[in-house]
């Protein structure tokens, strides 16, 4: 990241918007020292919010948005797919009783432009990662507050995109809030106000994974077109989704990114594909990062079922090491600090993770009613390049460096969205070609 | 006792007041433009401001020299107006004003002296406003990435003083141009070592080869000297003008070109901003061609002339160069003392050779890479010898207008700054074809003399 400093940033941001939130680590420690998470956001005018994709995700963001607080309304939808959108808009009717008028719905690869534009303070961004950037910089051109998934790109162009976008919402003063739920958790900002306050030392490294079994696939029908059937298949095509290693391991890869305070400087990784069954993915990848001060993260991942599962992170220093989320242990390992858990939270093992989907939408909605806007854009595009690199590491099994990433011109996808063949290269990748 | 006290605290008061009332007034009055033209030593700057956007704009707003001359308040402005106040009272009364070369003063990398960026942003908070182009965008993003060694003025020359735009792509210059009047139907077949005017067929552009006799000599009069023996060859007259440069771009222009592209040969990309510095074109030398584009140039020209142009070797370069003076010639006489801008070859005299611009006015590339002093022989005579190294860096030879007049030498020479010279360029990846930062290289073509038996 040669000169753009995220110290600098941060204090412009913090300079120029006083209370302001912005990205990064510095920032959100001083979030979580000085705010503590609110139940429920405060009342006030009512804020409306557009979906932009209707598939589960959208749909849980869409009802999360919803229990953030009172007087929100979700007034518009828009997905590629009709079918989608009409399964969202009766799952919305169901579990929250709200009817979202005909003409409010818009089907089709534009339909986000017309969510933007249906009179919607709030765009909550759920598509496919792919469409990440574009949607982004609609929204934030039109002055909307967003919510959106990660990951936020699958490759630097798209990353260099929600950057800029991202620094744009900041000087409109405008709120973006991002699915990396950790930062969201009541457990996780406490360990890291400890670690950040040295309770560990300076920070050695770190060990990250989310080893799991094979997440979900569509297989093509013959009325859909290649593009539909690769849309609907999203999570096994890179182009869509990132790979999982940017789709999904990314949330430790974040974790990791916020609690050293800083993204990586290279790294060197490989993976392969064993099990998976369409697209064109890996489905393992094992990455040794290096952060600033030769500070190594060791990152692994895994999609394949009957293998060992561990999807938990260790980060470790001069004082002892944690598990990030609740626990703080000394050097031979000895538990020195928990989190104190009520009755509730002991009982209900994932609570903290269920009430974290919800913080975000009461964390964004804060922000907009307190006009003190909170700004997660480039920290989440930070950590999106993290994992991009390190798949590009493994697909090509070079080492690679975030100065060539951040100034790569590597851009995934179709040239044109037609519903009909997709011109994208198929072919899994192979290392040291 | 009390009473009196009293009397002195309210008149000290009052005394403050009328202070700070006139240091308020004496600020506002010293800070005006008026005050700033009132020693008539810059009144073009006055002028090419009220052509600016800074004068005149659809948001009537007026920026005022001291909003851009001086930083913003509470950054420094106090500070910096004594110092400025201090050297102008200095100048105005011991120096000469019409001695000042202003057009040097106001090239980027003066004009950042006395332009303060804080000032920039004061008014231009907003790096990526919702109306900033894509390419604005991707501008933008540089400088937000090397923010410490960019100023806003690299690319925003313009916007204070002037009318022209740098910061965007230029596709007008490669507009073809419609009135002209000769189309030259073949090219000039050579037999003889004699001065020719080349041709390039279907085209109105010709220029003028110097004939170059063969002889031996020593080259590199700062490191080891060398021997060398140059056979026969010709020379440009002049550097490689505009007119004969754009019908290259034109011709090759990357960038929505057809197909049918000349023998395979990619063309360069339009240029960002305007590479003639707004000059002029016509005869004035092509500037700011990367040393591939000058490469790839040379490759066009034999390509539609039918012979084997390139760039001269450094040894050929020098060998000229140490011909072109004879020993009462006055320097002065040959070269372009401007020390800002190129000039047309007219406004110099031709030298012992018949060339012009040799020394100054632009830089010349060579085809040699830079190294220091490359050659190993002393002893042995090195026949046409030519330095091929993987490095990115060429000779360049000659000096330009900005180079010292004693510098303008045979053997001075100098190397690309690859970097250096590409520091502004926003695109990812930079642009193998413009150096953004650096107006005063260009080059000239060598044509080898071959004897038919």
């Amino acid at each position: 990241m040669s000169n753009y400093s995220r110290r600098d940033f941060i204090n412009k941001t913090v300079l120029a918007s006083g209370a302001a939130l912005a990205a990064g680590v510095i920032a959100c420690n001083y979030n979580a020292k000085a705010k503590i998470l609110r139940e429920s956001a405060p009342d006030g005018p009512l804020l409306r919010a557009g979906l932009v994709g209707c598939g589960s995700r959208g749909t849980g963001a869409a009802v999360n948005f919803l229990e953030a607080g009172p007087n929100l309304e979700i007034v518009a939808l828009g997905d590629a797919f009709d079918d989608k959108l009409q399964q969202c808009r009766r799952n919305l009717n169901e579990k929250k009783g709200i009817t979202i008028d005909s003409e409010k719905c818009f089907v089709g690869f534009d339909a986000y432009e017309k969510v933007i534009d249906a009179g919607v303070d709030v765009v909550l961004l759920a598509t496919p990662p792919y469409f990440r950037p574009q949607q982004f910089e609609a929204a934030v051109k039109a002055g909307k507050h967003v919510f959106m998934e990660k990951p936020v790109a699958v490759d630097p162009v798209g990353v260099r995109s929600i950057m800029i976008n991202g620094i744009r919402a900041k000087e409109m003063g405008l709120s973006v809030v991002t699915g990396t739920i950790k930062r969201h958790q009541a457990d996780y900002l406490a360990t890291y106000d400890r670690i950040s306050s040295g309770e560990i030392g300076e920070i050695t490294s770190g060990n990250c994974y989310y080893n799991q079994g094979k997440l979900w696939h569509v297989n093509p029908k013959s009325e859909w077109s290649e593009l539909e059937a690769m849309v609907r298949n999203w999570v096994n095509w890179t182009w869509l989704s990132g790979d999982h290693i940017v789709e999904q391991h990314i949330h430790n890869l974040d974790l990791m990114n916020w609690f050293i305070g800083a993204h990586p400087l290279e790294a060197t990784g490989f993976g392969s594909r064993q099990r998976r069954t369409t697209g064109d993915q890996y489905d393992n990848f094992s990455v040794d990062y290096t952060y600033p001060n030769q500070v190594h993260v060791h990152s692994m991942c895994r999609q394949i079922n009957g293998c060992a599962n561990n999807v938990t992170d260790q980060i470790r220093g001069t004082h002892g090491y944690t598990n990030c989320e609740n626990t703080i242990y000394t050097s031979s390992g000895e538990q020195r600090w928990k989190y104190a858990l009520t009755e509730e939270q002991k009982n209900d093992r994932w609570y903290f993770f269920w009430r974290a989907f919800i913080q975000e939408h009461v964390d964004l909605v804060t922000a907009i009613r307190m006009q003190q806007p909170i700004n997660e854009a480039v920290q989440i595009a930070e950590s999106s390049l993290t994992a991009i690199m390190g798949r590009i590491s493994a697909y090509t099994g070079k080492k690679v460096t975030w100065d060539e990433m951040l100034n790569s011109e590597v851009h995934l996808g179709p040239k044109h969205f037609i519903m009909g063949d997709v011109a994208v290269s198929k072919q899994i990748p192979v290392p040291g070609k | 006792m009390g009473y009196k006290r009293l009397i002195q605290l309210l008149l000290l008061i009052v005394v403050l007041v009328l202070i700070r009332f006139l240091f308020k007034k004496a600020d506002r009055y010293t800070s005006s433009n008026a005050y700033c033209n009132s020693c008539h030593v810059h009144n073009h700057a006055h002028v090419s401001w009220m052509e600016s956007v800074h004068y005149s704009n659809c948001e009537g707003v007026e920026v005022a020299c001291v909003d851009c001359h001086l930083p913003p308040k509470g950054q420094g402005f106090y500070k910096a107006k004594l110092h400025a106040g201090i050297r102008d009272l200095y100048a105005f009364h011991f120096k000469d004003s019409t001695t000042y070369n202003w057009a040097q003063k106001s090239l980027p990398e003066n004009a950042r002296h006395h332009t303060f960026e804080a000032s920039c942003i004061a008014c231009h908070p907003k790096l990526f406003p919702t109306h900033l182009s894509k390419n604005g965008e991707i501008a933008h993003w540089h400088y937000k990435q090397h923010s410490d060694e960019l100023h806003c003025i690299d690319c925003h020359i313009d916007v204070g003083h002037g009318s022209s735009v740098k910061a965007s792509h230029n596709y007008q210059i490669l507009e073809t141009q419609s009135n002209v009047d000769t189309i030259y139907q073949s090219s000039f077949s050579l037999v003889e070592l004699k001065d020719f005017t080349e041709t390039i067929p279907k085209t109105n552009i010709s220029f003028s080869m110097v004939a170059i006799q063969g002889g031996t000599t020593t080259i590199g009069a700062s490191g080891k000297p060398s021997k060398v023996k140059i056979s026969p060859f010709f020379i440009g007259q002049i550097e490689v003008t505009w007119d004969e440069y754009l019908v290259f771009l034109r011709e090759t222009e990357a960038e929505g070109r057809s197909q049918q592209s000349l023998d395979g040969l990619s063309g360069a990309t339009p240029p960002w901003g305007n590479p003639d510095q707004g000059w002029g074109m016509g005869q004035r030398p092509a500037i700011t061609m990367t040393h591939h584009a000058a490469t790839v140039y040379c490759q066009w020209l034999s390509a539609r002339t039918g012979k084997n142009y390139r760039l001269p070797t450094e040894a050929e370069w020098e060998y000229v160069a140490q011909n072109a003076l004879k020993a009462d010639d006055k320097i002065e006489d040959f070269i372009n003392n401007t020390k800002d801008l190129t000039l047309e070859p007219e406004d110099v005299k031709f030298d012992a050779l018949g060339l012009r611009h040799l020394f100054g006015n632009v830089k010349e590339f060579c085809s040699d890479s830079y190294s220091d002093w490359p050659y190993q022989s002393e002893e042995s005579l090195l026949l046409d010898p030519v330095i091929r190294l993987s490095v990115n860096e060429h000779v360049v030879k000659g000096g330009s207008f900005k180079t010292d007049v004693n510098d303008l030498r045979p053997s001075y020479r100098e190397s690309t700054q690859h970097d250096k010279w590409m520091k502004t360029d926003p695109q990812i990846p930079k642009s193998i074809w413009w150096y953004s930062d650096c107006n005063d290289v260009g080059f000239r073509v060598v044509l080898k003399y071959q004897q038919k038996d």
